[in-house]
């Protein structure tokens, strides 16, 4: 690759390379624009010592810097563009080599990151962020405002078409943008190399938790553009990690501590990490039981009681709730699923502590239980099968047979949960069958009405904020709302809580809409997916949150 | 050397040793699929309220009395098992009995009637010949949507061809045969000579690929159940087992138990297909007396 084709080097000429001179520098920025743009040298020795107290993230004290930390993971595949991670070996390693503005701390919170400091205007539409003094790429090039613009722009640019393009919709010049009527966003600036400002047409109370999520991380424009697709092998960011060698054949990344990672006097903890994907699920519990490797996520249920029953095993294991949400559409246009008694009736009827084997935990919420807005009190479906004996003769409905489409029948815990549905169905007189599909409920979308009277359905939250799973899972024509559901009131409920900005405010406002779900319960509600963490004797400091998963900057291994 | 071939009389209606443990192992099984409920001990699609161990597992074999343990879901395996044989005795007996009469058809009006009609059937069957079955069994039922008759159908549409190409032969080399140069002689027409003189002397063979062809159908539903296009859950096929036990990394029982009951049947559905022409029941000889 001919780095000179890159951006940054046309623009400043050797701006990233030690023979950086003065003049070159002046007259690059003057051309393009960037003046005020600072050297790297500059940065690295000026940026001042970082008060650990303004580090975002969990809390960390003790433990030894060094030693390499291994962690494992099922995928076939990994992709570190950010934009392009769609797996959980990829999207979740994101936050090792890549930061941004803000950094999603423990319960989701978003903290300051490389931003140190942040003015949000009365109005709540301008966002001014003041960048830290002192942030490098791993590449040695300075991290400057423009960049974050730029990795704003890039996300939700028509190119990249991304997952997250909706996102910044409340962005001004947005709409305009992702049409192509602008070559650019309006609504976010670089006035200097350390400050950004991002300009909201309406309120949105969720943009520093978009921000803190890793498609919104802040990159390289030189490298994203110079490598090509070789980018989403080689990962360059701002991140405690940094990409020593990339093995595809063996499934392995080794990442070696960013020495002038802007945390650098007291994070990461480790000297390298290891990634490895392709591990098979029962070879992760056996790898990390023997303390070949670190940290699995993907311990199968089938293991967990044996892993509970040995006191040493259970101490290393824990069961986190993650932001996958699971649920159980019921066909609501079609008769008699068209009576909300009948659905409540399938609520009633079953015993959804029966699912907590196979990988749930079966809160009977949408939400999850760390999202804003979840509410412990809200009414949740009970196991009373008398009462749905009851609701179902007060429907009219007698001798119903329904069928239960089991998509993704690759995960046999589906087809499980299904069979113990069956037979509590069963149990208050419906006769379910079920059909197994090798395909998605995506694959399926809208046909899914036609076919079946229930399916499953399982949604991985990329966004730490109850208005996803409203706009997209019951509100009308939501992305993933195949059964047709549809509620004018909560529709506008959720409009409106998009603009609340008092936080408690606004997790009321989500709490009602979920109050109001659950009351005309178009699915049947199970919960979320449960994470079986399974830790190595040598990790140590490991913290959870369901936004990032992982907090590999701070763990540390006792060997080190 | 009168001991190298033993006399027609002294062979006559007796079974060898391992056609003998062959049926014996059809059987059994075939006993379990008729009568189920006799040997089973536990309803096969109901969690016992025993069934799982305090910490939510399966209970292995012999724990709390069952047998052969119970499943994830704190079913019987024992009980799973022998409702299971009521699919796999299916499946080896109606889609290959469908197989067959299409096999025997295609070979009867190729072999006897030969010309443009010989070439175009066996062209067809020269070209199910090549085609991947599996995949096509997959795809036909992903199509249609899994259900028994969809599953005994489609086994069937999959698994006439090489049966069809085998007779083929036979018809032909029996179609220049004496006795049917004689009826031909005597005036018999193609119908009478094709269904008196020709069919009967397939019989053997079409018992043998019988035998073969249910160890194939049994395997072919096992694969396809283990891949969710079989028999659907919670029905207790023993393919569905195999594909419910594939994450069981502690519980070799529920892979085992299912495994084996398949192994065994298919051992003898070949095994009972050893029985020579001489050993069968439908000896043609018979048939033609």
């Amino acid at each position: 690759m001919d780095r000179s084709d890159n951006w940054i080097d046309r623009a400043v000429p050797g701006f990233r390379h030690a023979a950086f001179s003065r003049r070159a520098f002046l007259a690059g920025t003057a051309a393009t624009g960037l003046v005020g743009a600072l050297p790297r040298q500059s940065y690295a020795q000026s940026g001042a010592p970082v008060d650990p107290a303004t580090i975002p993230g969990p809390a960390w004290s003790g433990g030894t810097r060094g030693g390499r930390g291994i962690n494992i993971w099922l995928d076939g595949s990994v992709n570190f563009d950010p934009l392009l991670a769609f797996g959980r070996a990829d999207y979740y390693n994101l936050s090792n080599f890549y930061r941004g503005l803000t950094f999603l701390a423990l319960g989701s919170e978003p903290q300051l990151d490389l931003a140190e400091a942040l003015t949000i205007s009365d109005d709540g539409l301008t966002y001014t962020f003041t960048l830290r003094d002192g942030v490098l790429f791993h590449n040695g090039r300075a991290a400057v405002a423009e960049d974050f613009r730029w990795s704003i722009e890039r996300a939700v640019s028509p190119a990249q078409a991304s997952w997250v393009q909706g996102f910044m919709a409340s962005v001004a010049g947005h709409a305009e943008f992702v049409a192509g009527t602008s070559a650019t966003l309006a609504g976010v600036t670089a006035p200097d190399v350390r400050t950004l400002v991002i300009q909201l047409s309406s309120p949105d109370a969720r943009l520093l938790s978009i921000l803190g999520i890793p498609p919104f991380y802040v990159l390289p424009r030189e490298e994203v553009e110079g490598l090509g697709e070789a980018f989403r092998e080689t990962p360059v960011g701002t991140g405690p990690y940094r990409l020593q060698s990339y093995d595809g054949a063996s499934s392995q990344i080794v990442a070696s501590r960013f020495e002038d990672y802007i945390y650098r006097d007291h994070l990461p903890y480790l000297d390298e990490l290891e990634i490895r994907w392709n591990v098979p699920a029962d070879l992760q519990y056996l790898q990390v039981s023997r303390n070949e490797a670190d940290l699995s996520m993907a311990i199968p249920s089938s293991i967990v009681g044996e892993i509970k029953a040995d006191p040493a095993l259970s101490a290393r294991f824990s069961a986190e709730n993650s932001f996958d949400v699971e649920w159980w559409p019921l066909n609501v246009l079609k008769p008699p699923f068209d009576d909300v008694r009948v659905r409540q009736a399938i609520n009633l009827a079953i015993d959804k502590t029966r699912l907590a084997t196979f990988g749930t935990n079966p809160t009977g919420h949408i939400y999850p239980p760390s999202l804003l807005g979840f509410d412990q009190t809200a009414p949740v479906y009970p196991h009373d099968p008398d009462r749905a004996r009851a609701l179902l003769a007060e429907a009219g409905v007698t001798g119903l047979a329904m069928k239960i489409g089991v998509l993704d029948s690759a995960s046999a815990d589906n087809a499980r949960m299904a069979q113990l549905m069956v037979q509590d169905l069963q149990a208050v007189g419906i006769a379910a069958t079920i059909e197994q599909r090798q395909e998605t409920s995506y694959d399926l979308g809208s046909a899914l009405v036609d076919e079946y009277d229930m399916w499953n359905m399982g949604w991985g939250m990329g966004l730490p904020d109850p208005s996803e799973l409203v706009s997209n899972l019951f509100g009308t024509g939501g992305a993933a709302n195949f059964g047709g559901y549809s509620n004018p009131g909560i529709d506008a409920q959720g409009a409106a809580a998009i603009g609340i900005t008092d936080r408690a405010e606004r997790a009321a406002a989500y709490a009602g809409i979920e109050a109001a779900l659950l009351a005309d319960a178009p699915f049947l509600f199970v919960g979320v997916g449960q994470l079986n963490s399974f830790r190595s004797e040598r990790l140590q400091n490991f913290a959870y949150d369901p936004a990032l998963w992982t907090y590999w900057d701070r763990y540390w291994v006792t060997d080190a | 050397m009168p001991d190298a071939q033993p006399s027609r009389r002294a062979g006559r209606g007796r079974l060898r040793p391992d056609a003998a443990i062959g049926l014996a192992i059809v059987a059994f099984f075939v006993l379990a699929a008729v009568a189920p409920g006799v040997i089973a001990t536990h309803d096969p699609l109901v969690s016992l309220p025993n069934g799982l161990t305090e910490a939510g597992t399966p209970r292995p074999p012999g724990d709390a009395g069952f047998l052969l343990g119970t499943d994830v879901l704190g079913r019987d395996v024992f009980s799973r098992v022998v409702h299971g044989a009521q699919v796999a005795v299916l499946i080896a007996v109606v889609p290959n009995l469908i197989a067959l009469a299409i096999a025997t058809l295609v070979a009867l009006a190729a072999g006897y009637l030969r010309g443009a009609v010989e070439v175009v059937l066996m062209r067809l069957t020269e070209a199910f010949l090549v085609l991947p079955l599996f995949l096509i069994a997959m795809a036909v039922i992903a199509t249609i949507g899994p259900s028994t008759a969809t599953i005994v159908l489609t086994l069937a549409f999959v698994s006439w061809s090489y049966p069809a190409r085998v007779l083929h032969g036979e018809v032909r080399r029996l179609g220049n045969a004496p006795h049917v140069e004689a009826a031909r002689s005597l005036g018999a027409g193609s119908l009478r000579i094709t269904l008196r003189h020709i069919l009967p002397h397939l019989t053997p063979l079409l018992v043998v690929y019988f035998s073969m062809n249910a160890a194939y159908m049994v395997m072919l539903e096992a694969g396809l159940a283990f891949l969710g296009f079989g028999v659907q859950p919670p029905a207790p096929s023993w393919g569905l087992m195999l594909a419910d036990a594939r994450d069981q990394f502690f519980r070799p029982w529920l892979i085992i138990v299912p495994g084996l009951s398949l192994a065994l049947l298919c051992i003898g559905l070949s095994l009972l297909g050893n029985l020579s022409e001489r050993d069968t029941p439908f000896n043609s000889r018979r048939v033609l007396l």
